[in-house]
Formats: structure tokens, C-alpha cells, sequence
């Protein structure tokens, strides 16, 4: 009875493995493929080397930490104590975080001016909340970014250090299925908490340059070490699915600076071939392979063998189109425009544009070009009604099939007409400058009379300052969304809002930085006088183009490294 | 006979001229008006916010965009914002008129000491019922 027994459970347990090995690789249906199940892998990625980094992810919060303060400190003038409280709340929780701190802090003459005039209670951070003091210098970053001007990309606080904050929160919470990662977490879970934190600037010396110096040498060990060790692991993470991805890719991916980190600290832009490499990882997979987490630690499973349906009871469910980055189309749209005769616009050699100006649309994402371009129409300067849209170009995550992923380009008014964006001048132009700009003729219509370009007049638009309307030299590029968020403005004592948004500010993601590098660099093929890329503040006191500010920076290097372009240092201010 | 064609013309162009000063006179005087009225809503919007009256407050916006300010606690948010304070409110006011409707107006305030205006317009529509400007939103307009 007992033998009858084994042998039902031999068989039970054997003969289906005996029946798939005769099908050594199964066809996947393609209906299976989701962008939830890749996401969802690659959430565990991230989230997987930032746990297994914490330490080192840790040290480089804290270096950066420090880095942000003594640069603001370095940058800030007694105006921005007074004008920023943030700030000053800010250096005075760092005091009390560590004493060596006061060390630098004591050396800015107005800041120590400001505490002797300003004796206002200011609410501190207190010591246990380091996650908060992350997030306000993060920020302060997108908000003031004048204040952290000397610090590079990698200098400032990105996603892997939100990452590490939030897990150092969970620290508590996470179940853990390794031992010595156990151990090591609570390790940094100790160092987190000690209300005795140590900040890495370890030197005596007195002076904010030197502990600046000093601050960024730290960080780059630690972001060295930590490049270093996420690399080892992404590639034993590899090593799993190595018959969907091999290591001699990973490594060659590496090498040409694509993939992976999510830390990124040469990289281009490594998330988008991530995505892909990861989707293909998926694709290979069941579905079933994925298991959902929460707090805890699990992989996603691999399943060996999954049970073979046949082919008639496949129900097909429909497909979620994958999306992938595809090269620049730019689109044409025929716009409307406004049937007043006042409505002048002029026309130039778009030769003449010298840089591309940066703006947000302070919308939804799901705006389309033509509803922008009818708001545009209402809109009217010293009387006169804009002609059509005022951006020469527009970036849309939803608009005509677009996505996240692959964002689309919409042409709005076109090159060779000035745009209606920038609302300044130039900064003083250099004889080189005037010289050149003496070459285009700026042709508009006669006026408000009639709008007959049979019978254009021609304009020369330099000042006697020797400054230009802005739109003249310049080509607008907006990227459809809010990136800003809600700020005060007090008028006549009495404080308002500039707007009424109940959101956290968000950023533009990586394919919208990617899509408007390339699609600057595009534009400086064709217009090679085109050397920067400025933000709209640099014309006029705006809080335009909001966070996509603490962009600009990698937008010049995608366009410069992965698209041969050469733009210079994206200048903030005229 | 050339003294009448003389005096006919005299008088035309007397009366013409007249018309048109009249004409610029009387837009001046709308304009005029108009930027009173926005100035007198601005400042009765301001001080209620300033005195944290939300019955106050009503007087001067829609409800739909009292809606949108209330949202998720932003009203009572802004209210604790505000310091009581003994000196009137005094600020510069510039006033924009869209071409588009006769009942829609753009206007934008700033402190006087300010340099620069916000790039947020306050959106003013004729209420249809009352015939009265209540700022109905808030636009953004970036140039």
C-alpha cells in the first residue's frame, strides 16, 4: 500500500517534468507581455540595489546634504536669509543636527547679521527627521536653484536619494528574507535614528570654499563606491535571467555609459534601454513569474514551467501597445489664427535665433496644441491680439498617440516667424552680436491697420541700448504640463497665492528631457547660430519653466553626449 | 457763394473734430472706469483675505473659483497666512483688457514696490445675473 503510495506521488511529481522537458523552450504568447509586470520588475530592481546600498546610498545622502548647505551658504546674500525662511530653517536644523557644522555656518558674515537682527523663532527640523531635511534642500534645489549654482548633476539630490530616504523610513517595516542584510540594514537604521547623526566633512578647517572642496571629495568617494558595488549587483541581478540577457551585453551597454544605475553618474540616460532591456527580460516570462510586494523583500519568481494551455482556449485579451522611444517626427498642426486685423506678427531668417528658451505650459499634460493655441488667441499685449500659438514647439506626453515613453514634438508657430514667448530683451549684445543680427531683416505687417505682407516694412529691432526683444533671437520650446508649484506673493501686505494648485511639484521624466534635447540639438543642426538653452526666467521674472530649471543642465548634456550637439553651460539669468 | 462753401466747410470741420474728441473722450472715460472698477474688486478681494472673511470673499469671486481656492484646504491655508495689520492696503494695479469678449478682463496686481508682475492673471467676468466683475480663475500667460 505504502509502495502504491510512493509511486502515485513519483509519478504525480515526475511525469509532468518528463513532459515539458520535451519542450525545452516554450512559446511565450505575446499577450502576455505588460507594462505592468516590466514595471513592476523594475521597481524591484531599484528597490532591491537601493536596500542592499543603503549604507553607501546613506553617506552619500548625508555628503550632499552638507554640500547643499555650504553652497547655499557660499551663494546667499542677507536679501535671501531674509526673503527665504526655508533656508534659514534649514542651516539652523543642520546646527543643531552637528555641532562641527557651526564651524562653517558662523563663517557667513550675513547669515550671523540676520540672527542678530532677525530673532524670530524659527521652526526647526527636528534632529530624528533627516528624511524632512532631504526633502526641503531638495527642494529649496528646484526652487532657488541660484542658490546651489557650482554644483554639478550628480552633485545634487535625484531619485535614488528620494529612493533612500523613503526605505530608510520603511527600514522598520521591510521583512527580511537574508540575515546579514538584515543585519547590515539595522545598522543603518541605528545610524539614521542616533539623534547623534556625524556628518561626513570631518575637517577643522574653518572656510565655506575649503569645506565645499572638501564636501565634494566625499561625495564623489562615496558615489564611486557606490557605482561601483550597484554595478556588481546589477550584473549578478543579470546573471538570473542570463538566457534573456547576457552579460557581454550588460557589460558592452556599461562601457558605452547606457545602462543601469538608476544613480546614473555618467550616464546619459539609462532608464529608457533599461526599460527595454527589461522588457525583453519580461517578455520572456510569465506573467505568473511576478509576485506583487509591498514591504517585503521578495524577488520576483521565475516560473520553470507554465502549464501548457492549448492553443484553442486561448482567450485573447487586447494587447497593451508597448511603447518604445522612436526617433524625432515633428508634427504639423493647421492652426487656427486670429481673424483680427491688429493681430501683427513679423517674419524672420530664423538664422537670427541665437538660443532656445525653455517653457512649461502651466497645464494639465492632457492639453492638446489646439486648445493651446486657442487660449493664445484670447490673449492680447498692449491691446493687440496674439496672431496664433506663441511656442515654436511643443512636447507632449499625450497628444496624438504619444506617451511617458515616447513623448511627440508639435510645431507651433513657425521658425521663420518670431515667436511669442520670451516676454524680455537680451542682455546688452557684444559688436560681434550686433554685427551678425545686422544681416536678418525683421519684416512685420504694416499694423493694426491691415495685416498686407505685399507691402511689409522692414525693422531694424536693436535698441539704442543695444538690447533685443528676446523672441527675435530665440526659438520657444514647451513641454506640455505643470512643473510648477504654488508660491507666495504678497502684495500690499496681504499674502496670496500666484495660483490655486492643490499638487506636489512634479519633474518632467527622463524621455521629456531626452525628447527636448534632441530636439534642441535638431534645431542647432539646423541653425548653427544656436549656442544656449535658457530657461524663460532668463528673460523676465517668471517662475516658468518650474522645475524643468534644475533640468537644463541635462538637457545640454543628452543633446551635447548622446546627440554630438555642442551647446554651452545653460545660462539662468540675462 | 465762396463765402458760404467757405462757412459750411468751417462748420463741418468744427463739428467733426468735436465728435472725435467726444469719441476719445468717452473711450477714456470707459477705460477709466473699467480700471476703477477692477481696482475697487482687487481691493475689496484682498482686504477680505486679509481679514480671513469668507462671506467677504464671496462677493468678489464665482463660485467656481471659490471652489478651486477651497480645495483641498487651500483657503484655510491661505487665511492662516495672513498677520493683522493697522496700515491700509495700498498697491499698484494694471489692468489688461482681452479683445475677444466685452465681458472678460485680464488683471494683474502687483505690490508697488515690486518690480515685476505675476505671470498668473486674475481672469474678471461679468456675472450675467448681477451684471457685476467676479474673478472667475486665474491665467497663466507666458510672455
Amino acid at each position: 500500500m505504502r509502495i502504491r503510495l510512493y509511486l502515485i506521488l513519483f509519478l504525480s511529481i515526475s511525469v509532468p517534468n518528463i513532459l515539458w522537458a520535451q519542450d525545452e523552450k516554450p512559446a511565450i504568447p505575446k499577450y502576455m507581455v505588460s507594462e505592468s509586470s516590466c514595471s513592476l520588475f523594475l521597481n524591484w530592481v531599484y528597490r532591491d540595489l537601493t536596500i542592499q546600498n543603503l549604507d553607501k546610498s546613506f553617506e552619500r545622502v548625508q555628503n550632499k546634504v552638507v554640500l547643499s548647505m555650504l553652497t547655499a551658504l557660499k551663494n546667499s546674500s542677507y536679501k535671501d536669509f531674509k526673503k527665504n525662511p526655508a533656508l534659514v530653517s534649514l542651516i539652523e536644523s543642520m546646527s543643531q543636527v552637528d555641532n562641527n557644522l557651526d564651524l562653517y555656518i558662523g563663517k557667513k558674515k550675513q547669515y550671523s547679521l540676520y540672527k542678530m537682527f532677525n530673532k524670530k523663532k524659527l521652526k526647526n527640523i527636528p534632529k530624528s527627521k533627516f528624511n524632512q531635511i532631504v526633502k526641503e534642500w531638495s527642494k529649496l534645489q528646484t526652487s532657488s536653484p541660484y542658490l546651489f549654482i557650482g554644483l554639478s548633476d550628480d552633485q545634487k539630490f535625484d531619485d535614488w536619494d528620494q529612493t533612500t530616504v523613503e526605505i530608510l523610513d520603511q527600514v522598520a517595516d521591510l521583512t527580511m528574507h537574508d540575515l546579514d542584510l538584515e543585519k547590515k540594514l539595522n545598522h543603518v537604521k541605528l545610524d539614521y535614528l542616533s539623534p547623534n547623526q556625524d556628518f561626513k566633512v570631518k575637517s577643522k578647517e574653518i572656510g565655506i570654499a575649503k569645506g565645499i572642496n572638501e564636501a565634494k571629495k566625499s561625495l564623489a568617494k562615496s558615489n564611486k563606491s557606490l557605482n561601483h558595488f550597484s554595478k556588481k549587483l546589477y550584473l549578478s541581478h543579470l546573471d538570473e535571467f542570463v538566457d534573456f540577457c547576457s552579460e557581454s551585453i550588460a557589460q558592452k551597454l556599461y562601457a558605452n555609459n547606457k545602462v543601469i544605475c538608476p544613480f546614473k553618474p555618467n550616464s546619459v540616460d539609462p532608464s529608457v534601454e533599461l526599460k527595454l532591456q527589461l522588457r525583453a527580460i519580461t517578455e520572456a516570462l510569465s506573467p505568473h513569474g511576478f509576485v506583487r510586494y509591498s514591504n517585503s523583500i521578495i524577488k520576483p519568481l521565475r516560473v520553470l514551467a507554465p502549464t501548457p494551455i492549448p492553443v484553442d482556449d486561448i482567450i485573447l485579451e487586447p494587447m497593451e501597445p508597448i511603447q518604445v522611444y522612436m526617433p524625432l517626427v515633428i508634427k504639423k498642426i493647421d492652426y487656427s489664427t486670429s481673424p483680427v486685423k491688429g493681430a501683427t506678427h513679423c517674419k524672420r531668417d530664423a538664422n537670427a535665433a541665437s538660443m532656445i528658451v525653455i517653457h512649461h505650459t502651466a497645464t494639465g499634460k492632457d492639453k492638446s496644441p489646439d486648445q493651446i493655441n486657442s487660449d493664445h488667441l484670447e490673449n492680447s499685449t498692449e491691446g493687440d491680439p496674439w496672431f496664433m500659438i506663441g511656442y515654436n514647439y511643443l512636447i507632449s506626453e499625450t497628444y496624438d498617440g504619444a506617451s511617458t515613453i515616447n513623448p511627440s514634438v508639435i510645431q507651433g508657430r513657425p521658425d521663420d516667424m518670431t515667436g511669442g514667448h520670451a516676454g524680455g530683451y537680451t542682455k546688452e549684445l557684444t559688436d560681434k552680436e550686433k554685427k551678425h543680427l545686422k544681416k536678418y531683416k525683421i519684416k512685420c505687417g504694416p499694423g493694426k491697420t491691415e495685416n498686407d505682407y505685399s507691402k511689409p516694412r522692414t525693422i531694424y529691432p536693436l535698441r539704442d541700448s543695444g538690447i533685443i526683444n528676446g523672441n527675435i533671437v530665440s526659438i520657444g520650446i514647451s513641454i506640455i504640463g505643470d512643473y510648477e508649484r504654488k508660491h507666495r506673493v504678497s502684495i500690499g501686505g496681504v499674502v496670496t497665492f500666484s495660483n490655486y494648485k492643490n499638487n506636489p511639484v512634479v519633474f518632467p521624466s527622463d524621455t521629456v528631457l531626452r525628447r527636448t534635447a534632441e530636439l534642441s540639438c535638431n534645431l542647432q543642426k539646423k541653425y548653427p547660430n544656436i549656442t544656449r538653452i535658457v530657461p524663460h526666467s532668463y528673460f523676465k521674472a517668471t517662475n516658468c519653466p518650474g522645475s524643468v530649471i534644475g533640468k537644463l543642465e541635462k538637457i545640454r548634456q543628452i543633446a551635447n553626449d548622446k546627440y554630438g550637439c555642442h551647446f554651452g553651460k545653460p545660462e539662468l539669468r540675462r | 457763394m465762396i463765402l458760404k462753401a467757405i462757412f459750411f466747410l468751417l462748420i463741418t470741420s468744427f463739428s467733426f473734430s468735436s465728435l472725435a474728441e467726444s469719441k476719445t473722450n468717452k473711450q477714456k472715460l470707459t477705460i477709466k472706469n473699467i480700471k476703477s472698477q477692477m481696482y475697487q474688486l482687487m481691493l475689496g478681494h484682498l482686504s477680505s483675505i486679509k481679514r480671513k472673511s469668507e462671506s467677504d470673499l464671496k462677493k468678489t469671486v464665482t463660485e467656481t473659483f471659490l471652489k478651486e481656492m477651497s480645495k483641498g484646504g487651500q483657503l484655510k491655508e491661505l487665511f492662516s497666512l495672513q498677520t493683522p495689520s493697522k496700515s491700509n492696503i495700498t498697491f499698484d494695479i494694471k489692468v489688461q483688457m482681452a479683445n475677444i469678449s466685452k465681458d472678460t478682463i485680464y488683471v494683474n496686481i502687483k505690490d508697488k514696490s515690486a518690480k515685476d508682475y505675476s505671470s498668473y492673471w486674475y481672469v474678471i467676468k461679468k456675472d450675467q445675473k448681477s451684471n457685476q466683475f467676479k474673478i472667475a480663475g486665474k491665467k497663466f500667460i507666458d510672455n
